[in-house]
């Protein structure tokens, strides 16, 4: 009766990044699929998560998103590790963020390629959302319908935006917002990874702050929770960042759970190095005695 | 296929298929359902397929468009819709538009308004409006889970009764001792959130683990103790 989501593990992620990043997250079938065709993963030292929904035959979604996310953090090791960190940033994109862009648009290649090549895996695509942390900033990527969420200062904002028809719709101001809850068409995306040889990959660049907490989902989260109730749960969690993503994951299937949902999220804090961390060592131990640390805050 | 059973005081008047990207209704013959009455307009509605959805539009008729009794100018047709034009019922049949969520799995559209190479960019465009896609039913199974809440025995304002119909709220100190209540499809949950200690339901550690609750549990986590109640269930005296 109970379907217990997965739960990942909390690490800490420091790398190219002014912060360190927290790292949790959690993924299910769902309460009426019997795949999981989501796919997540991260790499602290990279300082990227990535979130893949796939879509397409028996089992080839599943092939095209685990493709996605494995790529990203194979194809990012290696270009970035080419990229000295700088400082200073010219106009435009930063490097880390057009080695982002020329990352997925190279996997959206290689999923193309092996869905033409063979048979069992034609027709399938995927969605891709990505966040890198460096230096103070985030680099943010998508190409269709997984979402971004930023929580700061207690304020949930949308930082991605659909690429799906019911969007254009909105968009061209042919359906409302209102309209876009009780349409058929929020299973249509208009961009994918896979399908056709080039891809226009969306990808913005954002100033990060500490306490800053980053949420990449699946539609499973979304189409099955409102905004302000994932608002809720992020907030009001936020110091459990495995239990966050088990309660999100949770609310998504108690609402019904039509479609695989899958989180995973990301806490900024600062980069403690040396007497610092030992200061925060004792402070914590100090909590963990029952001390009155309130002061500190 | 998706069709309309025409019908004017009760009677049926025929069954037309929505085979095509634009269907019109109205008085005059050139339409897709003429209806011969002086108080339809020439053309007084129409229906445009967009993927998966028929969008019903009032024309700027004379006398206006009503769906389930309601008027609408615009409104995305769902299954067992009845329109109403001047004294005419127009029935939408669509297994597929159920209200409730289509199983359909992602698909690529293949009627995008622009492909994907073409689209613009997100830095050209000034505001992208942003899309809220939770499902109605989504909202109407919330709605359907129990309601309780609790009181403070002690910690806070004693004897007031705080209804939890959130999914969610949680309780004690922060940075101390805090614990969640869940609101679930079948009941209340409680589970620890932070601090060293497990929140207690009656004297006993909870663990790790969502909790179901009881009417009349009480809860403790640090200084903070509560009863659960019910409005809706005969409390024990």
């Amino acid at each position: 009766m109970l379907n217990r989501p997965k739960q990942g593990m909390t690490n800490y992620m420091a790398a190219r990044s002014h912060f360190q990043v927290e790292v949790a997250s959690a993924t299910d079938a769902g309460a009426i699929r019997k795949h999981n065709e989501d796919s997540i993963a991260f790499d602290d030292e990279l300082g990227v998560l990535v979130l893949a929904d796939g879509m397409g035959g028996y089992k080839a979604g599943d092939v095209a998103s685990s493709i996605a996310t494995g790529l990203v953090i194979d194809y990012l090791r290696r270009s970035l590790s080419e990229i000295e960190p700088a400082p200073i940033r010219s106009a435009g994109l930063s490097l880390e963020s057009l080695a982002v862009k020329a990352t997925v648009e190279k996997i959206n290649l290689a999923i193309y390629k092996t869905a033409k090549t063979e048979n069992k895996y034609t027709g399938m695509g995927t969605t891709i959302v990505l966040i890198l942390f460096h230096q103070g900033l985030a680099t943010i990527a998508h190409v269709g319908d997984s979402r971004l969420y930023r929580l700061r200062e207690g304020r949930l904002e949308l930082m991605t935006h659909d690429h799906s028809l019911l969007q254009q719709q909105v968009e061209m101001g042919l359906i409302t917002t209102e309209d876009a809850k009780v349409s058929h068409n929020r299973n249509l995306v208009s961009r994918a990874l896979g399908v056709e040889a080039e891809i226009n990959v969306e990808i913005s660049e954002h100033e990060v702050h500490p306490h800053d907490i980053y949420l990449l989902c699946s539609d499973g989260l979304n189409d099955m929770v409102d905004d302000t109730d994932i608002e809720l749960a992020v907030n009001e969690l936020r110091v459990n960042l495995p239990l966050t993503t088990q309660q999100l994951v949770q609310m998504a299937i108690d609402n019904g759970g039509h479609d695989n949902v899958s989180v995973l999220v990301a806490k900024v804090k600062h980069k403690v190095t040396g007497w610092r961390a030992l200061m925060d060592r004792w402070f914590d131990w100090l909590k963990i005695t029952g001390m009155n640390t309130s002061w500190r805050n | 296929m998706a069709k309309l059973v025409v019908s004017c005081n009760g009677i049926v008047e025929g069954h037309y298929f929505l085979d095509k990207s634009r269907f019109t209704i109205g008085r005059i013959p050139d339409n897709d359902i003429s209806l011969n009455d002086p108080a339809v307009s020439n053309v007084h509605a129409v229906i445009v397929t967009m993927s998966n959805d028929h969008v019903l539009e009032d024309v700027a008729s004379t006398n206006g468009v009503l769906v389930n009794e309601k008027k609408i100018a615009k409104h995305i047709l769902q299954n067992n819709d009845v329109i109403e034009l001047s004294g005419y019922q127009l029935k939408y049949v669509n297994q597929r538009a159920l209200a409730d969520m289509d199983f359909d799995k992602t698909m690529i559209s293949n009627q995008a308004l622009w492909g994907s190479n073409d689209e613009p960019d997100a830095t050209t465009l000034p505001v992208k409006p942003l899309l809220a896609t939770a499902v109605l039913s989504a909202r109407a199974v919330k709605t359907n889970f129990p309601l309780g809440g609790v009181i403070y025995l002690n910690g806070g304002k004693p004897d007031e009764e705080i209804l939890i119909d959130a999914p969610l709220k949680t309780f004690g100190q922060p940075g101390k001792q805090v614990l969640m209540i869940s609101r679930r499809p079948h009941g209340y949950y409680v589970t620890h959130v932070e601090g060293k200690n497990f929140p207690k339901v009656n004297g006993k550690s909870v663990g790790n683990r969502a909790w179901p609750l009881e009417v009349n549990d009480v809860i403790e986590t640090g200084e903070v103790k509560l009863k659960f109640f019910m409005p809706h269930e005969s409390q024990e005296p």
